[in-house]
């Protein structure tokens, strides 16, 4: 990788690394190191109507024991992982059928519209959503027009549903273009052998696909899973009461009930839980890497 | 056959050599690569760095470049010491075994990068684009990029490219190793071609030694980081001087014998066999009472049935094996003791002998070459080392 | 039919990737007209889900009614003149391409050198850096906000346009030094030797053989870059103070009142724009090499 010349060269390059990495570096440790101590700190003090107080383990407990923080906790779960579950089921084939099914010239149409989706502001999309869902929506009107229903469903919108819909439809892309990636790199003629060699569909994919596939589905977990803990846009807008997450919890204790100790504490938590599905999932997806090799 | 060594002999050159190595010694970490070479290499020259893998041909070609810096010892390029210069400080240029053609760049631009860093006017530039993409007769690509272009004509943009800089010494890093067989023959003949016509010296590295002897005014043999043989290609292949340079060089039979007497007119020795056999030349180190092995070369050994012709050196063969090739006929011979010799025998002086008949394997005593052998603890195989092929196609 | 370039066998081919032959055009498994129907049904119900509610969108910002509800009541541009002469609307849009625009080079910048510093030299605390770059591509943006409002707050430094450009700087660069990472480290480096042995200094390697080399990467990360910022909601939510960026402002309109056929028109004038703009960067690029190598180079990229 480095084409050093000679000593006087290699002594120059040790130098330059760090000079590269400084001003990076200083940034992050300012704007993001920093930040996060700050949150850190502030889980960890008395607030008051009156200002900051002294250290305290009070955030902590009080989110432990109220029972609304745990419901909301589950819920959160509950919408993220449905979420990417259905997420993966759309995204695998997706992926699947772009590397392997598509003439190269649509191949990267397709790409391109996957990414390009992408690039749409996503309150824009949740707020397209909503037009959808809602009682003179979209959906309800079609139902009503040929005839299924007589009455709007209100369930469609202002609830967990809405939330699932709505997330699961804005990181589709994130999800599909990792494992479309990890795809692309098994050589095709592995298929081919084992269709050969006798294998049907299902077996084919079981044993060839999904393991070399695994790298990029760790990726993909990691790039979306993690994200969808902390959303607060549309289960604001379209949550209602029934699709509240920890995103909306914190963002009320933050700017609106000045209850900047607790919120920092669920911060922190997030932080901690995020952090640990991103380990796994990097170690994870390290192995199977090594592994497919 | 033999018309594809260089039958014209190198260029008389006066004055100082272009290039010297002092004790070149190259470390990395434990692992020496280069232990300790002394050559010069001098003006006008095409010197061949030949060696299997791993014996420092490269890292010694890259210490020439300014890509490795020497452990010990000094470079001298045009008398000045080069050894802790840089690349761009050196009037070296170098031919990769990838081309490194810029990708984004023409062949023109490719070739005008050197010129341009000189800060030459662009006349001049622009004539030694010319001038250098004429010698290797890519006069109309220069606006192609190298994507476009196969891969022999990528090899000479890679070698314009390094022309053009005018440099002292050209080096050349295996550059035909990714050709097929035919183009690789045309390009030696090439290459050989420009560098007459440019005049500049070219150190050139290859495992190939068929190739090496094609093209070489004289050809470093090196093995394990040092030098067993600097020579000419004739000296090389007639008069090896160790046993691995034997080996490595052609096809060669080898057959362990004891020195019994040795004289100013050539050497009585013994064969495992009992066979005593005259060899009239040997090379250095060897002396009477000691382990030594006669080494033959397949196109020296004729096959007689009956009795032994008088007058040559003659063994007694049972013949394994009778391959024809097209103009000769190989055989495969077992001598007594297990040895195994080769014969290489032209068609029209074929014997009439088959696998399974007893034969006389015979030469001419002037064939045959006598060298120090191994201790009796490494007995070589008959079979040549890898990286050995015959420059008579075999 | 257009000449074909030359793809000849070069060092560093990926060999897993491969144009079509006559063997696919056998029937292989997975192509029986049943197979073959099924996947584009897929297709096109993922398209439908992808660009559906922006088609529906867009629908309604031209329907002649307050109340976004079917069935159409009349065609009307009235929404999109409200919406471009709207003061606030102006003034978010303003803001958020004034952060892009300022973003970007900064986060090129920064992230390039990132790039470097991760894959180019050795020395002790590279892993270290790399790490730190990575964080903010891990944490959620959620906390990053929520730590940089209380970190701002702390350090008494006011909350406007500039602290939401200096954080999604700190959120953007590290997405450029991947990408530009990931093209960094394909870099042949026979060419560095070579452009050194012909004479080039350190600025001119740079210049000449490493920076072309990047410029794909480049162009991607500065779009990719551009879009971060200005789509960027969390951030620019818990940092802007009472700045009003174009999501903000979506944010606040949507929040307490139903449904608003101006945001609608809006909306639908900044997809088309950011259509358009990925369009028309797509172009460039096609231009620049034949499609299967753009595959590659894509899939590189992304990999």
């Amino acid at each position: 990788m480095v084409a050093a010349a000679t000593h006087e060269g290699r002594a120059r390059r040790r130098v330059a690394g760090p000079l590269y990495a400084a001003l990076p570096t200083l940034v992050l440790i300012a704007l993001f190191v920093g930040p996060m101590v700050i949150l850190l700190y502030y889980s960890f003090q008395r607030y008051s109507l009156g200002g900051i107080g002294g250290w305290t383990f009070d955030n902590y407990t009080s989110i432990a024991t109220d029972h609304t923080y745990a419901k909301v906790m589950v819920s959160t779960i509950v919408i993220c992982t449905v979420s990417m579950v259905i997420m993966l089921a759309i995204g695998i084939p997706l992926a699947y059928i772009l590397a392997f099914r598509t003439k190269p010239k649509y191949e990267l149409l397709l790409l391109l519209t996957l990414v390009m989706a992408e690039e749409l502001n996503p309150l824009i999309r949740i707020y397209a959503w909503r037009m959808i869902l809602g009682r003179g929506g979209v959906i309800n009107w079609f139902l009503q027009a040929i005839g299924v229903i007589d009455q709007p469903i209100d369930a469609l919108l202002f609830s967990s549903t809405a939330v699932v819909i709505v997330l699961s439809t804005t990181y589709i892309s994130f999800t599909t273009i990792p494992i479309y990636a990890a795809l692309k790199a098994v050589d095709p003629d592995l298929l081919e052998a084992a269709d050969d060699l006798g294998a049907t569909f299902l077996t084919r994919f079981r044993t060839i696909l999904m393991p070399l596939a695994a790298p990029g589905i760790f990726v993909a977990i990691i790039l979306v899973y993690i994200p969808l803990y902390s959303e607060f846009a549309a289960p604001a807008l379209v949550g209602g009461t029934g699709g509240y997450m920890i995103g909306n919890a914190i963002q009320e204790a933050i700017l609106e009930s000045g209850n900047r100790g607790v919120g920092s504490a669920m911060s922190f938590m997030l932080l901690v839980l995020s952090g640990a599905i991103a380990f796994l999932g990097y170690r994870a997806a390290r192995i199977r890497r090594l592994q497919a090799t | 056959m033999s018309a594809t060594i260089e039958d014209t002999p190198p260029d008389e050159v006066a004055g100082a050599p272009v290039l010297t190595l002092e004790g070149v010694v190259k470390r990395f970490g434990d692992v020496v690569a280069v232990a300790g070479i002394s050559f010069d290499i001098a003006r006008r020259e095409f010197f061949s760095l030949l060696g299997p893998s791993g014996c420092g041909k490269t890292t010694t070609l890259r210490m020439l470049a300014g890509f490795e810096t020497p452990s010990e010892g000094r470079i001298l390029l045009e008398g000045r010491d080069a050894s802790r210069l840089a690349p761009h400080e050196r009037d070296t240029n170098m031919v990769f075994q990838s081309y490194a053609l810029f990708p984004h760049m023409t062949v023109a631009q490719n070739v005008a990068f050197g010129p341009q860093r000189k800060r030459l006017a662009r006349g001049e530039i622009e004539r030694r684009v010319g001038a250098s993409l004429a010698a290797v007769h890519l006069e109309g690509y220069a606006k192609r990029y190298p994507r476009e272009l196969s891969g022999g004509q990528q090899q000479r943009v890679a070698l314009a490219r390094a022309l053009a800089n005018q440099p002292a010494v050209l080096l050349l890093d295996e550059p035909l190793g990714a050709l097929d067989l035919k183009l690789r023959e045309e390009m030696q003949f090439e290459l050989k071609r420009i560098q007459r016509e440019v005049g500049i010296s070219f150190v050139y590295v290859t495992h190939d030694q068929g190739e090496a002897l094609t093209m070489s005014d004289r050809i470093a043999v090196m093995n394990g980081g040092v030098v067993e043989h600097l020579g000419t290609p004739e000296e090389i292949y007639l008069r090896p001087a160790t046993l691995f340079v034997a080996g490595f060089i052609g096809q060669t039979s080898f057959l362990p014998c004891r020195v019994v007497a040795l004289d100013p007119t050539g050497a009585e020795v013994r064969l495992r066999g009992g066979e005593a056999v005259r060899v009239d030349r040997s090379g250095e180190g060897v002396h009477s009472d000691m382990d030594g092995m006669l080494v033959v070369r397949p196109e020296h050994v004729r096959l007689s049935s009956g009795a032994p012709p008088p007058g040559r050196p003659t063994i007694a063969v049972r013949v394994q094996e009778e391959l024809f090739q097209g103009s000769v006929v190989r055989y495969q011979l077992a001598a007594r003791d297990g040895l195994t010799i080769a014969a290489l025998v032209p068609l029209e002086e074929r014997a009439d002998v088959h696998p399974g008949d007893d034969a006389w394997a015979s030469w001419l005593p002037d064939w045959g070459y006598l060298l120090p052998g191994r201790p009796p603890s490494e007995p070589p195989s008959p079979d040549a080392p890898d990286g050995a092929t015959g420059p008579m196609g075999a | 039919m257009a000449a074909e370039p030359l793809e000849l066998g070069r060092p560093g081919d990926t060999p897993a990737l491969r144009l079509p032959s006559a063997a696919d055009e056998r029937r292989p498994p997975g192509t029986s007209r049943w197979a073959t129907g099924a996947r584009w049904t897929f297709l096109v119900v993922v398209m439908l889900i992808l660009y559906g509610p922006l088609i529906v969108l867009a629908l309604f910002s031209l329907n002649d009614s307050i109340v976004i509800a079917l069935p159409f009541k009349g065609f009307t541009l009235e929404w999109y003149r409200e919406a471009v002469s709207n003061g606030l609307v102006r003034e978010s849009i303003k803001n958020s391409l004034a952060v892009a625009f300022v973003v970007t080079p900064i986060s090129l910048l920064l992230g390039t050198m990132a790039a470097f510093a991760t894959t180019r030299f050795r020395y002790r605390g590279r892993g270290g850096v790399a790490a730190l770059t990575g964080g903010p591509l891990v944490v959620p943006w959620l906390l990053v906000g929520v730590g940089a409002l209380l970190f701002f707050a702390r350090l008494d430094v006011p909350l406007n346009l500039r602290t939401i450009g200096a954080m999604h700087v700190v959120v953007a660069f590290p997405l450029v030094a991947a990408i530009v990472s990931a093209r960094l480290v394909r870099f042949d480096s026979s060419l560095e030797e070579a452009a050194r042995d012909l004479g080039a200094t350190n600025r001119e390697v740079l210049r000449y053989i490493v920076l072309p080399h990047l410029v794909p990467a480049l162009a991607a990360a500065s779009i990719l870059a551009f879009s971060y910022s200005f789509n960027n909601f969390v951030i620019s939510f818990f940092v802007g103070g009472f700045e009003l960026t174009f999501p903000i402002w979506v944010f606040s309109t949507l929040r307490h009142a139903q449904n608003v056929p101006i945001v609608n028109a809006i909306s639908t004038l900044v997809s088309i724009v950011q259509v358009v703009v990925v369009g028309v960067a797509w172009r460039l690029w096609r231009r620049r090499s034949d499609r299967t190598a753009a595959t590659n180079e894509a899939a590189e990229l992304l990999w």
